[in-house]
């Protein structure tokens, strides 16, 4: 029996989970830290650490902490008209689909470890599907039942108001989600995540070599369409009239407490995260990199591994400067006047020690004979490299919906309906259309 | 037959009714804030951090009340009830006393306050004939652990003034030994 496969699902299962899984308390951090900044606020700064005499604080990151705490040891209310079995089922289905779906997206280069150590291909993704995008499809559109479940289950009418709002938003937009995505998938002709990725792997034109092949420039308009649907699937605003708060209370969840509430909040930031994910595959070149194909890259390791050494380290040594910066001004004042002063140091001292070892690490990489180096390292090198910049853009796109959230005020009912199936769907029809017409006529006339 | 009516609206051009110029104008106001707000270290933020830095009382700002004292040290509170009389929250209980002074005839054996059912009018300031009680000890913050504890005493209400008459909460100067430095600038700043 071939055990291989089962062992790299198993890998990169296991890895995208913990990933996923730390995603959450950053976007919590990003979503608090930066709707304060926005609003000329200071945001969450108590939650402390006390490690010997220091007081760690970590900017309100320890906040998440303390919240999942919170919320672990509150006392778990199932109102006693609610229908038990679905109201324990809704928000189990929400999390699990939300994971789920993560299973089709590819984070690097299948080609890598091709032919080293006698591996064949190494899949960067938890389930090679022909159908993957498919598979997405299918998969989110389960959400929509976890969200009329809970709002129905809780036998209240806030509840019931905002699942059906959000039940009737996600079917008016799951049409036009689908019809954008048909654009790219007729483009590259395949379904299968990795090849709509090695598909925008290469430049529109060899040389001068600037453009690259990806969505956003071959497909702007379903780009636009897509990145719409995402933000009324996931319910964020400016489409989160589902758990309006002026009207609703709290929308489908309102019934829910303790950890059934986290779970809820757990699936709503993985849901925004596969849907920044799928921006990126689809529209952003996924693990592609702009002027490096892979081929090129794994030809030089050595000058990959020198480059992330130094692109590491740059943004470390602005932050370091920016903590040094801050401990500075607070010294001088005294800010708090007592050893919360010297957080802003530590952090400092940490971060410009990581940028220093990424920039050794970099060096060591561009100095040693890279003929001589094991054969698995290159292949890694260039894999961490894919992953990171794949890892940026959906950083971006996440940073988008936070961003989003505290600029754009929510819509009415009738204008998301309006917008939904008079603007967007015949737009997402007109550029199937089109797009087919523009493929007949370049096969018709360049080949 | 019913009126007919035109309501004239404005009309929105061609790009605004597009919204997504103007959605991405709005993400460049709110990033301009975030950005500044980052390099600024915190400077035109309007957060108070409470218990380090509390908000500068302004004069006349009604706080929790306090009994005014004569050169004697003794209260002047004469116990005409007037202040009880008028209060609208029945908070105010006076007991007096003759204790056989000709010139004073009643003086308080007992004045309770009780904090809790105050509705921090003024009208027992405004009432007072003797400028006995006063509301401007600064003090807005009342946090006691049982309910008893807000219910002042003639001894707690005097022991809020000083010999030289002024209220010994100095929050009402604007001056907190707590204070960061550099946040009353920043208002005033603001205000300009």
């Amino acid at each position: 029996m071939q055990l291989y496969p089962y062992i790299n699902i198993i890998v990169i299962a296991a890895v995208v989970v913990v990933v996923l899984l730390n995603i959450v308390p950053m976007m919590v951090w990003f979503e608090r830290k930066g709707s304060a900044f926005i609003q000329d606020r200071l945001g969450p700064n108590r939650a402390v650490i006390a490690v010997g005499p220091l007081r760690l604080r970590l900017m309100g990151a320890l906040h998440n902490l303390a919240d999942a705490i919170k919320l672990a040891f509150k006392e778990d209310i199932v109102p006693a008209s609610a229908n038990r079995f679905y109201f324990f089922l809704a928000p189990f289905l929400g999390t699990v689909v939300a994971f789920t779906t993560f299973a089709v997206i590819p984070f690097a280069s299948p080609d890598l470890f091709r032919g080293v150590a006698g591996l064949e291909d190494l899949n960067f993704q938890v389930l090679k599907l022909d159908a993957g995008v498919l598979w997405i499809l299918a998969i989110a559109s389960f959400s929509t039942f976890s969200i009329m479940l809970a709002g129905w289950a809780g036998n209240s009418k806030f509840g019931l108001f905002g699942s059906l709002r959000a039940g009737a938003q996600m079917v008016s937009y799951e049409l036009t989600l689908g019809l954008s995505i048909v654009g790219i998938v007729m483009i590259a002709g395949s379904l299968e995540p990795q090849a709509l990725v090695k598909y925008q792997d290469t430049a529109i034109w060899p040389f001068p070599f600037i453009i690259p092949r990806w969505g956003i420039i071959l497909q702007p308009l379903s780009f636009v369409l897509f990145l719409t649907c995402i933000f009324a699937e996931t319910n964020r605003t400016p489409f989160d009239l589902a758990e309006g708060e002026s009207e609703l209370v709290a929308g489908y969840h309102v019934e829910y407490s303790s950890l059934r509430f986290a779970l809820f909040f757990l699936a709503e930031y993985v849901n925004m995260t596969v849907g920044a994910m799928l921006l990126v595959v689809l529209f952003l070149g996924g693990w592609s990199i702009p002027f490096f194909s892979t081929e090129s890259l794994l030809k030089h390791p050595d000058a990959v591994g020198l480059f992330m050494g130094v692109a590491g380290a740059i943004p470390a040594a602005v932050l370091a400067f920016a903590f040094f910066r801050l401990f500075h001004k607070r010294r001088s004042q005294p800010y708090w006047g007592d050893l919360r002063d010297h957080e802003a140091a530590v952090l400092g001292g940490i971060v410009s020690l990581k940028g220093f070892g990424l920039l050794v690490l970099g060096l060591v990489c561009w100095f040693s004979d890279s003929d001589r180096w094991p054969v698995w390292l290159g292949p890694t090198i260039v894999a961490l490299f894919q992953i990171g910049f794949f890892m940026i853009k959906v950083l971006f796109f996440l940073w988008l919906f936070v961003w989003v959230r505290w600029s754009v005020p929510r819509f009415r009912y009738d204008q998301v309906m309006t917008l939904g199936w008079k603007v967007m769907l015949p737009l997402a029809l007109a550029n199937v259309a089109l797009t087919g017409l523009w493929l007949f006529c370049y096969d018709a006339l360049f080949k | 037959m019913s009126e007919e009516k035109n309501v004239s609206r404005n009309s929105i051009s061609f790009f605004v009714r597009v919204y997504f110029v103007e959605i991405v104008k709005g993400l460049l106001i709110t990033i301009r804030h975030l950005i500044r707000n980052i390099l600024a270290h915190e400077k035109g933020l309007q957060t108070i951090s409470y218990p380090e830095e509390q908000k500068v009382v302004p004069e006349g700002y009604r706080g929790t009340h306090r009994l005014t004292l004569r050169d004697d040290g003794t209260p002047r509170c004469t116990a005409c009830y007037l202040c009880s009389t008028v209060c609208p929250a029945n908070c105010i209980h006076i007991e007096a006393i003759d204790k056989g002074d000709d010139v004073i005839e009643k003086r308080p054996a007992k004045f309770e306050i009780d904090e809790l059912r105050c509705v921090f009018c003024g009208f027992c300031v405004e009432v007072c004939p003797c400028d006995a009680i006063r509301m401007d000890s600064g003090e807005t913050v009342m946090a006691e652990y049982t309910r008893r504890d807000l219910i002042l005493d003639i001894n707690d209400l005097t022991a809020k003034t000083s010999h030289d008459g002024v209220p010994l909460q100095t929050h009402a100067q604007g001056v907190n030994p707590k204070q960061r430095p550099g946040a009353g600038q920043a208002e005033t700043q603001e205000d300009a």
